[in-house]
């Protein structure tokens, strides 16, 4: 009898774990005892943070991109396809392109987030962002026709994919306006839900002294409720209203509708418990990455760390064994705040962060990542 | 910013239950309540994590 590991999603968790599975279960692959299925949509890894740098001409979309079959162990067998149901009483999977379900005995759902601005009124039509390939390109063309006026950058979802991201924005926008010698024609504003600039207190007592220094205006408590394209105006749910000529904003986030339906947990997000990442509501069911409901960012990093956590436990339970592996809240972030100079922080679900100073040697690491994370993908680094 | 996100698709007059075990919730939460001119009933605080009541107004 063959033990059947799936799963769904090959992004950095799915494909990190099934690298993971194919090393730590080498040998019972090899003698059939288990297989190791990946199902993606699609036939290539798109690694997100490359669009940050997008808007600026730094990097193109196609530098995020490789195919999902280059990186992953032959001895896993990766299907493109796409999840169409989930039923955990039988333990089966539908896949649009495929007549037979798929059966398992362990699931691990890394299935991402996705984008909804069409919850906003007037944000698809008035909003841009860097949050998705065809938007970042958009947004590049809008930024070098931008000379002057006011660019707001507004957290319209939360939770959503790298918290950091909204800060590293203004930062490197206010310095790539600097450069060009337009910063003088443009005013630039952050808004952020709460009542500081970022959720994570520590970081926000970071960056509010950073954005001050750089003339970057911080509208806080601002939830956008709609957004008036024609006049170009925002309005929050705390009743302001902030004009702007360029509005970028980060959307709303959902996870795929699939687990809601499935009773997983709520706006495509499954429940679980955020030691184990086991799911709440089903047996032999993991969740990893933005998928998993852990109170902790959406980032690669996180994603990397657990996929380590659910290899090992899997693998336990493959063998017979009591697994004993555990997250512990591991999130690691480089922060840049300019064109040329980055943060790092590292925190878990103990210890909070401390944003190291910024520099050139952080921004240089953090650009040798992103072209190292292939290796990461790979599961080597 | 979890609550903040269910409030946003929440009908006027409905109560939405927040468990959190960040200690920085019982600041920031009713700040933002106050802010919005949302109600916040109650807050229920344990010993590993509390519980917020927050009305939509």
């Amino acid at each position: 009898m063959t033990d059947h590991i799936v799963i769904v999603g090959g992004g950095t968790g799915g494909s990190v774990l099934a690298n993971d599975l194919s090393d730590r279960l080498d040998s019972e692959l090899e003698s059939g005892d288990v297989a190791v299925t990946l199902i993606n949509d699609g036939s290539d890894q798109v690694y997100k943070p490359v669009w940050l740098y997008v808007p600026f001409g730094k990097r193109e979309p196609d530098d995020g991109r490789r195919p999902l079959a280059d990186l992953v162990d032959d001895a896993v067998d990766v299907r493109n396809d796409r999840l169409t149901d989930i039923d955990t009483d039988s333990q089966r999977l539908q896949l649009r392109d495929s007549v037979e379900d798929v059966s398992y005995d362990h699931l691990v759902l890394a299935t991402g987030s996705t984008l909804a601005p069409e919850e906003i009124p007037g944000l698809v039509e008035g909003g841009h962002n860097y949050y998705s390939e065809d938007g970042a390109t958009t947004l590049r063309e809008e930024l070098l026709d931008f000379s002057e006026g006011h660019l707001v950058l507004s957290v319209v979802g939360s939770p959503h994919m790298c918290p950091a991201a909204p800060l590293e924005f203004v930062f490197m926008a206010d310095d790539w306006f600097r450069e060009r010698g337009l910063r003088e024609d443009i005013e630039i504003t952050y808004t952020y839900p709460i009542q500081r600039v970022h959720g994570n207190a520590h970081i926000a007592e970071w960056a509010a002294p950073l954005m001050e220094e750089r003339n970057i205006n911080r509208e806080t408590f601002f939830n956008a409720e709609s957004i008036d394209p024609d006049a170009q105006t925002v309005s929050s749910m705390e009743g302001s209203e902030l004009d702007y000529d360029l509005l970028v904003t980060v959307p709303p986030h959902r996870g795929i509708d699939l687990i809601g339906d499935a009773g997983l947990g709520d706006d495509g997000w499954v429940d679980v418990d955020r030691h184990t990442l086991e799911a709440d509501a089903a047996t032999s069911v993991y969740a990893l990455g933005d998928a998993a409901a852990t109170g902790v960012p959406k980032a690669g990093s996180v994603a990397h760390y657990q996929a380590g956590v659910v290899g090992q436990r899997i693998a336990s339970e493959v063998r017979g064994q009591v697994p004993t592996a555990t997250y512990d809240g591991k999130t690691i972030c480089f922060i840049e705040t300019g064109m040329d100079a980055a943060s790092f922080v590292e925190f878990d679900y103990e210890n909070p962060p401390s944003p190291a100073p910024p520099s050139k040697k952080l921004h240089w690491a953090k650009l040798a990542y992103n072209e190292s994370y292939w290796l990461t993908a790979r599961g080597l680094v | 910013m979890d609550l903040i996100g269910e409030m946003r698709s929440a009908d006027a007059g409905t109560v939405v239950e927040l468990l959190s075990d960040a200690p920085q919730s019982l600041t920031d939460v009713p700040e933002w309540a106050d802010e919005a001119g949302n109600d916040l009933l109650a807050v229920d605080e344990s010993d590993d994590h509390n519980a917020f009541y927050v009305e939509k107004s």
